[in-house]
């Protein structure tokens, strides 16, 4: 693929930060713009993207994912900073199966310049569920509270991640 | 009997509520004129051959068929892989309709006024219907025993609900191991029940099990991969692995009814792949009794034969798909035949008495994985007995990196889907997949994997445009008579009535066919996807039929451009336009 994933995206990052300027005030926070909320971020992954369908509940690549997903990366494991999982959670990652999640991506030329028809056939990113800009930085947040870096996944995590000590999910860890 | 049936049927008239309880004399006699109007089993008849001879509908008429009645069906809360498909096959009873959804939940319809499907009463199981198990959510239909409707539940529970009230009558957790659980439906064999564990692919061992029918209390167990010591674990070479226990998740599910008969008092089941299904370096070997057809005695559970189709599997080649028990004149001798469809591609016909392999002809129109049978032993030429892993024609995928292409699809050629029997006509009938996958390894470690979670070590994915058909085999003659291509995979089953064949497909079209040549007679597309086979019967003397219909499930997979069909769990019913 001749396209980096660690390429940023001014325009959406602007989008992201011109945002949080107009409708929050600038209250505790020290960031210029909106500061993802890490549990509003795991809901968003596990039931509004799926996104455990191939990297798994735990982000592993490896527990739950589902028979016709393919199998993600270990998300545990990525060296990604956060303004590359904002690209890659946005505009997916073109000649691979990671879908794309912003309701804009390849049609205001957001992600890398490019519109879904410059792609060849077969190479366009694949569309995934639609996420809000904040709920972007909302699944980032999460990914970087309690999964990054996090060694094997403990029956503790699964039962905090489904909201529910005895999700069948879970049953294996215990 | 016969008055007996006409006394029962004025009372259940009268009362609107009660009729003839559903005993073993009864389902032995599902075949005959007096149950003609019922359809009190699965496959209609212990033989699983899913034929009617109700002739009030039939090629001369069919094209005056219209809906007549619908209702809409719960159970569509999603689990892990989303929302379950509609599988369930109807069983009717005197005019009244028992179905189940996808979480195994028993309704029960009143059809008697022959103008609307009337919910009479949906026996709650208690199921915690939890959207974290990543499980494959079906139910593939109920049983009728004595005054109970029985169930098996995704959580491994077997339910029997009051077939008058809808209230629990008994609920025992048979399946007791994580991650194991029923997808199927319960076989009813005079005070027995057989259930068969359905969740193989989830790194579980597959076991097949009755229990009684008063109680629920498990009277046997066959477990479908052999313990070490046992006849068979000499096929499960797991110690070369560096992990003694890799037959403990070797899978082998038992995930769809078998058929019985009454002659042999053997039950006829299938056996689901070795797992994972893609890495046979996790476990090498034959891995008996996977991708088997298992004879077992229903009074003990004792093995009395079994025959393997595709041993060593790598292709996900689950042989669950329905026995078909026939009779036919095989080179001038009369057979007790057992026919099958099987997914690798290839229909069998076998001695039903030893086992012994009788024939077989491929039916999919592209068939790569097997250069052919073995006319005396019945298995793939390739197969080498002292191999510890098989290289069947298309070479072996491995953890060093080989790939490759299968046909058909790792779905089948057929799949669980219902097959059917025409006795007058002798032929037997599938559909299914037309289509090949690419077979690569991705290699997991034995600390990894967790019951429960699904185990496939490495991919399966479709490999260009996957279509479906319908064929029908002439057993006696062992030859496609008729084959009919159609746009999509046929992912659901058939049933066949007097010189009529009935499918529905995943775009949402119900049909009939000549039994004969599979040409069109008439169809209707209502929208909802078929995975279901459809069932016919009388009510008050007027023939229906009827299938259940939802959304895409896993089969959807094979055709993305219907990818934005919903799902609505339905019944359906058809009539002559009178």
């Amino acid at each position: 693929m001749s396209l980096s994933y660690a390429t940023t995206i001014p325009l959406a990052a602007l989008t992201l930060a011109i945002v949080a300027l107009a409708a929050l005030p600038m209250h505790a926070q020290e960031t210029d713009g909106y500061v993802g909320d890490p549990e509003r971020g795991r809901v968003v992954y596990r039931s509004v993207g799926y996104c455990g369908n191939c990297h798994g509940w735990a982000g592993d690549g490896k527990s739950g994912t589902t028979l016709q997903a393919p199998v993600g990366p270990n998300l545990r494991k990525t060296t990604l900073d956060t303004a590359a999982l904002i690209e890659v959670i946005g505009c997916g990652r073109p000649a691979t199966p990671m879908p794309y999640h912003d309701r804009a991506a390849y049609r205001d030329g957001r992600c890398f310049g490019m519109d879904l028809e410059d792609f060849e056939p077969g190479t366009a990113p694949m569309r995934g569920k639609t996420f809000s800009d904040r709920d972007v930085a909302n699944v980032v947040a999460f990914l970087e509270a309690y999964m990054i870096g996090r060694a094997e996944p403990t029956y503790e995590e699964c039962a905090a991640f489904y909201d529910n000590p005895s999700a069948r999910a879970c049953a294996g860890l215990q | 009997m016969k008055y007996h049936y006409l006394i029962a049927g004025l009372i259940a008239t009268a009362s609107g509520m009660a009729h003839a309880e559903v005993t073993m004399e009864r389902l032995l006699a599902a075949g005959s004129e007096e149950e003609a109007g019922n359809w009190l089993m699965i496959g209609k008849t212990f033989d699983l051959n899913r034929f009617s001879p109700l002739d009030q509908i039939n090629s001369s008429n069919v094209e005056g068929l219209r809906l007549v009645m619908a209702a809409p069906v719960g159970g569509m809360e999603p689990a892990g892989f989303g929302i379950g498909a509609m599988q369930t096959t109807p069983l009717v009873d005197d005019g009244f309709l028992y179905l189940s959804d996808p979480w195994g939940t028993p309704y029960k319809y009143d059809l008697t006024s022959e103008t609307a499907a009337r919910p009479v009463w949906i026996c709650d199981t208690g199921i915690d219907k939890d959207p974290s198990q990543g499980i494959l959510l079906a139910n593939r239909g109920l049983a009728l025993s004595g005054n109970n409707v029985v169930s098996v539940l995704p959580d491994g529970r077997v339910v029997a609900c009051d077939s008058d009230t809808g209230d629990v009558v008994w609920d025992v957790q048979v399946a007791t191991e994580v991650g194991e659980g029923f997808t199927n439906s319960p076989q009813v064999i005079g005070d027995r029940i057989i259930v068969g564990q359905s969740y193989g692919d989830w790194a579980t061992r597959g076991w097949i099990a009755a229990i009684d029918a008063n109680s629920g209390e498990e009277l046997w167990r066959f477990y479908t991969i052999p313990e070490p010591g046992e006849p068979g674990s000499e096929t499960w070479l797991c110690e070369q692995t560096g992990n003694p226990d890799c037959w403990k998740t070797g899978g082998g599910a038992a995930w769809v009814a078998g058929s019985y008969d009454p002659e042999s008092n053997l039950v006829f089941w299938g056996t689901g792949n070795p797992v994972p299904m893609y890495d046979p370096e996790y476990r090498p070997g034959d891995n008996l009794y996977t991708n088997s057809t298992v004879a077992l005695d229903a009074d003990t559970g004792e093995l009395a034969w079994y025959f393997q189709y595709t041993p060593g599997d790598y292709m996900d080649y689950d042989e669950v798909g329905p026995a078909l028990l026939v009779e036919a004149n095989i080179n001038g001798e009369d057979r007790k035949v057992m026919a099958r469809f099987g997914r690798n591609g290839i229909f069998y016909t076998l001695d039903r008495n030893s086992g012994a392999y009788i024939n077989s002809v491929a039916y999919v129109g592209n068939l790569n994985w097997t250069e052919g049978i073995d006319p005396k032993t019945g298995l793939p030429i390739e197969y080498d007995p002292e191999a510890d892993l098989q290289s069947y024609a298309i070479g072996r995928i491995t953890r060093a990196g080989d790939t490759a292409t299968t046909c058909p699809n790792i779905q089948g050629g057929t799949n669980f889907f219902p097959t059917a029997y025409n006795p007058e006509l002798g032929l037997a009938y599938a559909g299914g997949i037309e289509g090949c996958s690419d077979l690569s390894v991705r290699a997991v470690d034995p600390g990894d994997v967790l019951p429960g979670n699904i185990f496939i070590g490495g991919a399966g994915v479709n490999s260009g445009e996957q279509t479906g058909s319908i064929n029908a085999v002439d057993v006696a003659t062992n030859t496609v008579t008729a084959t009919l291509n159609t746009p999509y995979p046929l992912y659901g089953g058939v049933m066949a009535s007097a010189d009529l064949l009935w499918a529905g497909h995943m775009d949402g079209t119900f049909s009939a066919y000549n039994a004969s040549t599979l040409d069109e007679l008439w169809s209707m597309n209502v929208g909802t996807s078929f995975s279901a086979a459809p069932i016919t019967f009388l009510v008050n003397g007027t023939q229906y039929v009827a299938i259940t219909g939802g959304g895409l499930g896993v089969g959807g997979g094979l055709a993305p451009e219907l990818s934005n069909m919903q799902a609505a769990n339905m019944l359906w019913v058809f009539a002559l336009d009178s």
